[in-house]
């Protein structure tokens, strides 16, 4: 409690301060004085006289800006000598400070921070999110930190991004296929990424995280939301798609899930009047060769009736179309 | 493909197989030490059925008919005995190379024979819902689609990798006793009868 001048009272009041926003706030009109005195920068301390300049020391104080990194990102950076530094050391002198210094620096971190650069470019060429991002880079340093496993500068840095990634983003249920992040990874092979996942599950098994087990395998539900924005298909097939893959699961369709979700999007944007897709560009955003989708098509085609929601299209209709595109496709096979 | 129990005119044992099925056993890797130092170009030159390529691999290959086996035969006297459908056909295999390397002149034992490997497959002819089972076995599984169709169930005890497909056949391997095939065929059983898909 003190007493100031009120700026919109005009006159002495008692003022209270907010400890936990650190705002000053006038008891009567609740006009905030002050607001966030508090520092939030990093803090610098200096004990130099200030008539002289060339005597500036900083340092730093303060928490850690970077939790992921054992030395909290708090290192001290010497830099190379300018031309015309007018210091009060010669420039000899900070040459051999800064190649000494080189010598016991912390390279370690240089990988991992090179690594968390990596995260961050994959992440955002996926349109990740940022809690993905902390993620992968939390696993990258467990990674690091672990007695069997270290980062190695090479292509294996980029793998073992790459399988973060990968990690990250089935533990949160938002899984993007192998194919799309080896895209993304500066090509490193699926089996690679697969690999190194193995690799981290491991550590994270022995860090005791409980580790999801949604983690183990990519959930075709998942990708069914992502396929249909980039199809651009219409809420009713939105809702019709996820039901038909649910109810596809219980039949004896042997082929990859990928093929399967392909197929079932061609069949129920085919069956609709409008709106329909060409099988390239469903190819295209499931990563299936268009011969897999009608290959596909066709094996779930006596399957159609039971799969396709009735609420959706009645049975003669889901006949007579799907019966006329096969038939076109096998015709147009023969007089090849 | 036979399958041993059901179609053979011995039925099956059910308190060993109480699934009904019996796996089929599809190759045996054993291992024996001929006890000797070879001179491989000079068996490659002599028998009829070895091959010798020291740029691509360091060892003879030799083969015979019956039973019909590969033989990988090391400069160290280590042989390889890989093809065989049972543990005495390799057994049986593995003898017949080292009488032939004997009566190329070296002087050949047959000493620490030991079986390395079995793969055993069967079907249990209805398919298998991988995504169910994968999800609900996550400490042993390994599914994924985009690199391999089957998934890779690994058991801990006995220890044995079993490969399962969607289609229902079995691959079970690593075992080297053929009760550890048949123990961990009948320990998944239950697990695929869970996750069998089923047609509405």
């Amino acid at each position: 409690m003190e007493e100031e001048t009120c700026l919109d009272c005009k006159r002495p009041t008692i003022m209270v301060v907010d400890h936990s926003s650190g705002d000053t706030i006038c008891s009567e009109c609740g006009l905030v004085l002050e607001a966030h005195i508090i520092e939030y920068s990093q803090e610098w301390r200096t004990f130099a006289s200030d008539d002289n300049h060339s005597d500036r020391d900083p340092n730093r104080v303060g928490a850690a800006t970077n939790p992921f990194l054992k030395s909290g990102d708090l290192v001290t950076i010497i830099e190379k000598p300018k031309e015309t530094a007018s210091s009060v050391l010669s420039k000899d002198d900070i040459s051999t400070l800064f190649r000494a210094h080189n010598q016991v620096k912390n390279h370690e971190e240089d990988l991992i921070k090179q690594a968390f650069e990596e995260i961050q470019r994959m992440t955002d060429a996926l349109d990740l999110d940022i809690v993905i991002n902390s993620r992968a880079c939390e696993i990258v340093s467990k990674y690091d930190g672990h007695a069997n496993t270290k980062l190695r500068r090479g292509k294996k840095l980029n793998a073992i991004c790459a399988a973060s990634v990968s990690t990250a983003c089935r533990e949160l249920q938002l899984s993007r296929t192998l194919k799309e992040i080896a895209e993304v990874a500066n090509g490193v092979d699926k089996k690679d990424i697969r690999k190194e996942s193995l690799v981290i599950k491991r550590v994270l098994e022995s860090h005791q995280t409980s580790v999801s087990a949604s983690q183990a395998i990519i959930n075709t539900g998942e990708l069914v939301r992502r396929f249909c924005s980039k199809l651009d298909i219409s809420q009713r097939e939105i809702m019709a798609i996820p039901e038909a893959v649910e109810k596809a699961e219980n039949f004896d369709i042997r082929r990859n899930p990928k093929s399967v979700l392909a197929a079932i999007i061609f069949m129920i944007s085919h069956i609709s009047q409008t709106n329909r897709k060409p099988i390239r560009e469903i190819g295209i955003v499931a990563e299936v060769v268009e011969n897999t989708i009608k290959n596909s098509v066709k094996d779930m085609y006596p399957y159609a009736l039971k799969i396709i929601p009735n609420w959706y299209a009645c049975e003669s209709d889901i006949i007579k179309r799907l019966d006329g595109v096969i038939t076109s496709w096998d015709s147009a096979k023969f007089s090849v | 493909m036979t399958d041993q129990g059901l179609e053979g005119s011995n039925p099956v044992d059910l308190s060993k197989h109480p699934s009904g099925i019996v796996p089929t056993l599809q190759n045996i890797v054993s291992t024996v030490n001929l006890d000797c130092k070879l001179d491989l170009k000079a068996i490659a030159l002599q028998a009829r059925n070895a091959e010798y390529n020291p740029k691509r691999f360091a060892a003879v290959i030799m083969r015979i008919r019956e039973p019909k086996t590969t033989a990988l035969i090391f400069a160290s006297g280590k042989m390889v005995c890989t093809g065989a459908k049972s543990e005495d056909f390799s057994k049986m295999a593995a003898r017949k190379y080292a009488r032939i390397v004997q009566k190329l002149g070296f002087p050949a034992k047959f000493k620490d024979f030991k079986i390395q490997n079995i793969v055993g497959s069967c079907d249990v002819k209805f398919p298998i819902r991988l995504e169910g089972l994968a999800y609900s076995h996550a400490a042993f599984s390994s599914y994924e689609p985009e690199l391999f169709p089957g998934l890779i169930y690994r058991m801990k005890v006995p220890k044995i990798v079993l490969l399962i497909f969607v289609s229902g056949k079995i691959v079970i391997t690593g075992a080297k006793m053929r009760d550890e095939t048949y123990k961990a065929f009948e320990n998944i059983y239950p697990v695929l009868s869970e996750f069998r898909k089923i047609q509405q």
